[in-house]
C-alpha cells in the first residue's frame, strides 16, 4: 500500500464517497494516520429515492442528504467535508473546464496528495462521468511535480474489458462494520443498496457483498507523463 | 410528512393557486441507472416555469389524474398517489412505482423553487 497523508475523495452525490472507499480511508487513517478531506459536488437532490416511507420530498431532499453525508462521514473519520453546491444531474452541462476550474481551487487549497474520483468514462451515471472528467482535467493542468497521485473507479461490468484489471483491490473485510454503518447513515437512499446488489448479482457476481468489500481502482496515468 | 392524496384537500390546494402567477416544478423519471439496469431511460424536468393559472382538477380512485389549466395551455399528470406539506401552501404531489422510487412530481409554489 503505497503511503499517502492526505486522501481527498471527490465525489458527485451523496453516498459515492462511502459505496467507493469508505475502507479505503479506514485503511489509510490507520496506517499511515492520514487526513481525510471529502467533496460532494451536489446535495443528490434530484435522486429518486425518498426512503420507505418517504421521509424526504423533491424540495427537502437536498437538506436530508447533505445531513446524512455529514453522519456518514463522522462515521468514516472523514477530516473536512465540503459541499460544492452543484445542481443533481446537471454536471454534464456545466462547461467542463468551469467544473475543473472549481475543482483545481479545491486541490490547490487542500493539497491532497491522493485524490480519489470515478473513471471519467465508465461510471454509468452521467453525472459520475462528468466529474471524473473534470477531476482528470483539473489535475492535469497542474505542473507535473505539483500533481496529487489520482486513483479513479470504474463500475460499468465491463471495465476490465477496455481498461484492464484494476491497479488496486483493498479488500476491507475488517471494516466492513463502519463501511455498512456508514452506507445506512444515508438512510433516504437504503433502497439503492438493493438495487446495486441485484444488479452484480445480475451481472455475475457470486458474492452479494461483494462490490462493498472490494474497493478497487485504477491508477490514472496522465497523457504527459 | 408524505401522506396518501386525499382529493377534496388537494382539490382545495389546487384552488387556491387560481388567477395567480405561480411557479411549476414538474418532473418525470425512470432513474439515472435505467439505462444500463433496464436498457433504456426517459426522464425529464422543468422547473421554476412560471405559469398562469386558471383553474384545475384531480380525478381518478388513485392513482390519480391532476388537468391545470392555464392561460396558456395545459398541463397534465397521471400516477399521483402522495401528498406532502410544507407549512407555505405549496402543492407537493407525488407519484412512486412498486418499489417506492418516485416516478413523477409535480409541484406549484406562489415563489420559486429553491
Amino acid at each position: 500500500m503505497k503511503k499517502f497523508t492526505h486522501l481527498l475523495l471527490i465525489f458527485p452525490h451523496p453516498d459515492d464517497e462511502t459505496f467507493s472507499a469508505a475502507g479505503t480511508v479506514q485503511l489509510y487513517k490507520n496506517t499511515y494516520q492520514a487526513t481525510i478531506t471529502c467533496a460532494s459536488l451536489t446535495a443528490g437532490e434530484m435522486g429518486r429515492n425518498f426512503g420507505t416511507p418517504p421521509m424526504a420530498n423533491r424540495e427537502t431532499l437536498a437538506r436530508i442528504r447533505k445531513e446524512e453525508l455529514e453522519d456518514a462521514c463522522r462515521i468514516m473519520g472523514v477530516d473536512r467535508l465540503h459541499h460544492l453546491g452543484f445542481r443533481d444531474k446537471t454536471l454534464e452541462f456545466e462547461q467542463t473546464e468551469f467544473l475543473a476550474n472549481t475543482l483545481l481551487d479545491l486541490i490547490e487549497k487542500e493539497q491532497p496528495d491522493l485524490v480519489i474520483t470515478f473513471d471519467p468514462e465508465l461510471s454509468i451515471h452521467p453525472d459520475h462521468n462528468a466529474t471524473g472528467r473534470a477531476v482528470v482535467q483539473a489535475v492535469g493542468s497542474m505542473p507535473k511535480l505539483a500533481r496529487p497521485e489520482l486513483y479513479t473507479k470504474a463500475i460499468t461490468a465491463d471495465a476490465a474489458d477496455i481498461i484492464g484489471e484494476p491497479h488496486i483491490i483493498y479488500d476491507i473485510s475488517d471494516y466492513m462494520p463502519l463501511k455498512k454503518q456508514a452506507i445506512e447513515a444515508h438512510r433516504s437512499q437504503a433502497l439503492e443498496v438493493n438495487a446495486i446488489t441485484k444488479q452484480k448479482l445480475k451481472e455475475g457476481a457470486d458474492d452479494p457483498e461483494a462490490w462493498i468489500r472490494y474497493e478497487q481502482f485504477w491508477v490514472h496515468t496522465f497523457k504527459d507523463e | 410528512m408524505m401522506i396518501d392524496i386525499d382529493i377534496e384537500r388537494v382539490q382545495a390546494e389546487i384552488s387556491s393557486f387560481y388567477n395567480k402567477l405561480c411557479y411549476i416544478h414538474f418532473e418525470m423519471t425512470s432513474g439515472a441507472y435505467a439505462a444500463y439496469r433496464q436498457g433504456h431511460s426517459a426522464s425529464g424536468y422543468i422547473r421554476n416555469a412560471r405559469v398562469h393559472l386558471l383553474e384545475g382538477k384531480i380525478t381518478g380512485e388513485g392513482p390519480f389524474r391532476v388537468g391545470l389549466k392555464t392561460e396558456d395551455g395545459w398541463i397534465y399528470a397521471d400516477g399521483l398517489t402522495k401528498k406532502d406539506e410544507d407549512g407555505k401552501g405549496t402543492l407537493l404531489l407525488y407519484g412512486f412505482d412498486s418499489e417506492g422510487k418516485m416516478q413523477i412530481a409535480l409541484q406549484l409554489s406562489d415563489t420559486p423553487f429553491q
